[in-house]
């Protein structure tokens, strides 16, 4: 018997250079600049083809439209007193040029109305947290975010985190590894280089035998258990955040006010943007690859009939627009820190929202909307096909009940919806995770089919 | 040479001693192949027919199982070891526990790394993670190397770890790993401990085995 040693695997090594540069200091360009001499001095496989991806999943909770954020024809032209809280209604809307409609609270995100895709005309199954099953009581199907932090595609320091908020969303995870459970404060202690007994020097000389031993012991297991090499790699990795300090480049002070609004504002909205501005710092330093961030915006029954309901309708729009808005301007503006070809982590990172079930947008009996009935999809990428997808059937019994589109064309369909198997397939497309092509929305996608 | 040259160069250099990516590629030496053959019979990885068998998930050890290789092979009687700040001072707060659950209110590794080495959490609905993951082999080679550095001072400990000297790496592969060490990983300790100073030659071994992955693996 031979063993074989697996090949070089020069993600890891462009990885770990990219987040060295990092630790010392050295500014982005000038470390793309480096990363790029050393891939094509040392390393000419460095310049195949081998595109990391990154995610984060924004789950929404507690019957959260997306109808504050985006419509299509059907909901903006909707008038009178059914429809009193539409932010379409009171507020001047906008057509992106692909029918995706946006509205003053929402504007700031027209700039890239190109690259979302909104839907509300997906089928729900269960209630609260389900999340298109791939949550709670998920079943077998690991969440898009669990999966690619498996994949770990750019071989980040550590696959992945959630801002889970007390369990307010699991992640189903079928045969992977659930992502790391972080807060705030806790995130950074992840990269922080804790106290050891010796110095610097021994401490290397650590890091380096436990390499080498854990890397002997892997090609020892590797008939017997799975994986091993990447065993090892974790373990490397782990050795290594006690050499240096990767917590220092998660400093978000110079982040836009938009996501980092520390007094006004929602609650909700304020952790959202705390917390993507933590996800962005890593990823632009290769800290991790995967994210989940729950948004908990209270039980929502904001199109109810009454005058206070309008300013928190708006104010969800202005508020996650903005924080989207400023996510991509992050996205599009910072390296990918993997890349030797100069792409941006726009190249590599796709934005998927979801909504546990999307409560309807017109009155119900009254004085209420009706719970659940369909589940809403928001995705965000350089993959994406923009525009509005599916429809609403705004005759007075339906409640302006959604309805699903055709999935290959994206024409919608009257009287169906899309299935959660669709949704979950989508977005396992779009980030590059295995997935079953024939239950693909191929329409909302461009680039990957 | 210029600047931007020369900075690449010493990250290169720096980079194969990181990474430990070379050599980029090719097998493993003679030497290498043998300890792999050995190694591969000696835990059975072929039914008699010779046909393959599933390969196994790695399981990570739980909290419990670590605590009790510090009582049982570093003599530890808490079976959890302080947490440090960053100055070395051991943290103090009201709200730790030992893993045994003492309320000695100090901060102890294990017991305030629950949640990071996957401990069920059932007022959350949160089944016990038994993956093995970057995480817990961060917090598990904290630990073994507080430990370690702790007990090499004490001689009765080093004694038993090291019964044929610090040279001779046998009993503490034999009480970390469940195996006598191979030679390939005989010549890599050997390595460490001439790159240590004397007094820290048994600690560095005792880390790297103690955190080494077949160590923290179910078997």
């Amino acid at each position: 018997m031979t063993y074989k040693k697996p090949n070089f695997n020069r993600r890891n090594f462009l990885s770990k250079t990219a987040t060295m540069l990092a630790g010392a200091g050295v500014a982005g360009l000038y470390r793309y600049e480096i990363l790029n001499s050393i891939a094509k001095t040392l390393i000419p496989q460095a310049q195949a083809a081998d595109s990391p991806s990154r995610v984060i999943e924004l789950c929404f909770r507690s019957g959260t439209p997306f109808l504050p954020l985006f419509a299509n024809a059907d909901i903006v032209q909707q008038n009178g007193e059914m429809y009193m809280n539409s932010p379409y209604q009171r507020n001047q809307y906008q057509e992106a040029g692909n029918g995706l409609y946006l509205n003053d609270n929402s504007a700031a995100l027209k700039p890239y109305a190109e690259s979302i895709a909104f839907t509300q005309g997906l089928m729900q199954s269960g209630g609260h947290t389900s999340n298109f099953r791939i949550r709670r009581n998920g079943g077998d199907m690991a969440a898009p975010a669990v999966a690619l932090a498996a994949r770990n595609p750019s071989a980040a320091v550590v696959h992945g985190v959630k801002f889970a908020y007390g369990n307010r969303v699991v992640n189903s995870v079928g045969d992977f590894t659930d992502l790391i459970d972080v807060t705030q404060d806790t995130f950074g202690s992840l990269f922080k280089k804790p106290y050891m007994p010796v110095n610097q020097t021994e401490m290397e000389a650590l890091a380096k035998a436990a390499g080498k031993l854990s890397r002997q012991q892997a090609a020892i297991l590797n008939r017997a258990v799975a994986s091993s090499f990447q065993l090892s790699d974790s373990q490397n990795k782990a050795v290594n955040l006690m050499n240096v300090d990767y917590a220092q480049l998660l400093d978000t002070s110079s982040m836009g006010n938009a996501l980092l609004m520390d007094s006004t504002g929602s609650a909700y909205a304020r952790n959202m943007g705390r917390d993507l501005a933590k996800v962005l710092k890593g990823f632009a330093h290769n800290l991790i690859s995967s994210a989940v961030i729950a948004v908990s915006t209270g039980d929502w029954h904001r199109f109810r009939n009454t005058d206070a309901n309008v300013a928190p309708v708006r104010n969800f729009g202005t508020e996650v627009s903005q924080k989207l808005a400023e996510t991509i301007k992050f996205l599009k503006s910072t390296p990918e820190p993997t890349s030797t070809t100069g792409e941006t982590l726009w190249d590599t990172t796709s934005i998927i929202m979801t909504t546990e079930f999307t409560r309807g947008l017109a009155r119900f009996s009254g004085n209420d909307n009706r719970d659940g009935r369909s589940q809403g999809m928001v995705l965000i990428g350089k993959d994406v096909q923009g525009g509005a997808y599916g429809g609403f059937d705004t005759s007075p019994a339906q409640d302006a009940m959604p309805h699903g589109i055709n999935p290959e064309t994206g024409a919608p369909v009257a009287g169906m919806r899309n299935g959660e198997d669709e949704a979950y397939h989508t977005m396992q497309a779009l980030v590059g995770n295995p997935h079953d092509s024939s239950k693909v929305m191929t329409a909302m996608l461009k680039g990957k089919m | 040479m210029n600047t931007k040259a020369l900075v690449a160069t010493s990250i290169i250099c720096s980079l194969v001693f990181y990474t430990n990516c070379a050599p980029i590629s090719g097998d493993l030496d003679q030497g290498q192949q043998q300890d792999v053959d050995l190694a591969s019979t000696a835990i059975g990885q072929t039914n008699g027919g010779g046909a393959s068998v599933a390969l196994k998930t790695c399981e990570f050890l739980d909290s419990d199982i670590i605590s009790n290789i510090l009582r049982n092979e570093l003599n530890i009687p808490s079976g959890d070891v302080p947490v440090y700040e960053e100055d070395g001072s051991v943290v103090q707060s009201n709200d730790c526990r030992t893993a045994n659950g003492n309320n000695d209110m100090t901060c102890y590794h294990l017991a305030s790394k629950q949640k990071e080495l996957g401990a069920a959490d059932l007022a959350n609905d949160v089944k016990a993670d038994k993956s093995c993951s970057t995480t817990k082999y961060k917090v598990a080679a904290e630990v073994m190397i507080h430990a370690c550095f702790a007990q090499m001072q004490d001689p009765v400990t080093k004694g038993q770890l090291f019964p044929e000297g610090e040279s001779n790496f046998d009993e503490i592969y034999l009480r970390f790993v469940g195996r006598q060490p191979l030679q390939s990983e005989n010549e890599i300790l050997s390595e460490l401990a001439d790159s240590l100073q004397p007094e820290n030659r048994a600690f560095g071994v005792c880390s790297v085995v103690a955190s080494s992955i077949e160590a923290l693996m179910v078997l």
